[in-house]
């Protein structure tokens, strides 16, 4: 049988008895409806109902975890402060060596990636240069020019020195 | 030497592991048993989890600012890193639990009664009962874990599931009445 006091009938009673079971309800939500549960069996049930599942709820502990968690856990955060703590230095040495090694013995660093070096070599320098003349960079025209065929390289960055030609072949 | 949660963090904070180490074995049931309320109470990655979620609390030492409870700030650290393990899991039987949880309405009551329940040894009830939560969805066992395992305020619970209070209160009550539905069916077997 529905039953209302105050504006407070069963559904809407039924909405805060859960809150009510907490303490979470304002002041004149927990009077209208201890008002209506005063006057209502069905919801002083159900307010029944839901505090022995609460209890029930609150009797079941967490469930104990495996006896290696914690020796686990310790071994991955240690793992990690190390990984940490070697990882820069790593890195660092890393790019040393990988500096060393572009670095040939007597000359200076030379890190510029070498440009592609054109089909047809002959075009890459202007006409009228000979074999065995000193190279400038005014020589070698072309900026994709990798290779000069000129007996030392042209100065500008661009060319690497090759041995000249034997005469007459 | 003060024993509280913070106190404890604080000294880890500043070289002291064996502060980190008390803390790892005062909440590693707790966090566990959170993960496991996430992820299903049958999931094999329970510890490995909840393992995550403490290496994650040291990786995150220096962001903790101490706004919120130490032990809010790991519950949220918990869910987090249950969430990101779900999205790389998830299966069609996880959405579907998802959709009738956040179904409309306030979910009704059984007609019985659950007074045999008192009456169990507790050995008994404590089986009944974790059986009856286990058919529970995750985001019902998350709430009523928060609230009935954790003392949790609404106004807490609401900041570390993001949602209102108005959420947790409906979501708190459809928990505990799917709860005593599923009581029932177990004291009726």
């Amino acid at each position: 049988m529905p039953y209302e006091v105050k504006g407070m009938d069963c559904r809407n009673a039924f909405e805060l008895l859960s809150a009510d079971l907490d303490g979470e309800l304002t002041r004149s939500e927990t009077e209208a409806l201890h008002l209506h549960l005063g006057g209502c069996a069905h919801c002083a049930r159900r307010r029944s109902l839901l505090e022995i599942t609460r209890q029930a709820y609150r009797s079941i502990g967490a469930e104990p975890v495996s006896t290696g968690f914690a020796d686990a856990v310790m071994r991955r955060v240690r793992r990690r402060a190390g990984v940490r703590w070697w990882l820069p230095a790593a890195a660092a040495i890393a790019a040393l060596v990988a500096v060393a090694l572009l670095r040939e013995p007597g000359t200076p660093p030379r890190i510029a990636a070498k440009r592609p070096v054109p089909s047809d070599s002959s075009s890459a320098h202007r006409p009228g240069l000979t074999e065995g003349r000193m190279g400038t960079a005014a020589d070698c025209g072309l900026p994709g020019a990798a290779v000069c065929v000129l007996d030392t390289p042209c100065g500008n960055g661009e060319c690497s020195p090759v041995l000249p030609r034997p005469r007459g072949i | 030497m003060d024993d509280s949660d913070e106190a404890l963090f604080r000294a880890y904070a500043g070289g002291d592991e064996a502060a980190f180490v008390r803390l790892l074995e005062r909440y590693r049931n707790r966090v566990a048993h959170l993960v496991r309320c996430r992820l299903g109470p049958r999931s094999l990655w329970v510890e490995d989890v909840a393992q995550d979620v403490f290496v994650q609390v040291h990786r995150g030492a220096r962001r903790f600012e101490g706004r919120s409870s130490f032990k809010t700030w790991l519950y949220a650290i918990a869910l987090r890193v249950c969430r990101d393990h779900r999205r790389r899991q998830r299966t069609a039987a996880d959405r579907s639990a998802i959709e009738f949880e956040e179904g409309p309405g306030l979910a009704a009551l059984p007609d019985l009664s659950l007074d045999p329940l008192q009456s169990l040894v507790r050995g008994e009830r404590s089986a009944l009962v974790r059986a009856a939560v286990e058919r529970l969805g995750p985001a019902h066992r998350t709430v009523l874990q928060l609230r009935d395992g954790e003392d949790m305020s609404y106004e807490e619970i609401a900041r570390l599931l993001a949602v209102p209070v108005g959420t947790v209160r409906s979501r708190l009550h459809n928990a505990r009445a799917a709860l005593a539905r599923e009581l029932a069916r177990c004291l009726t077997r």
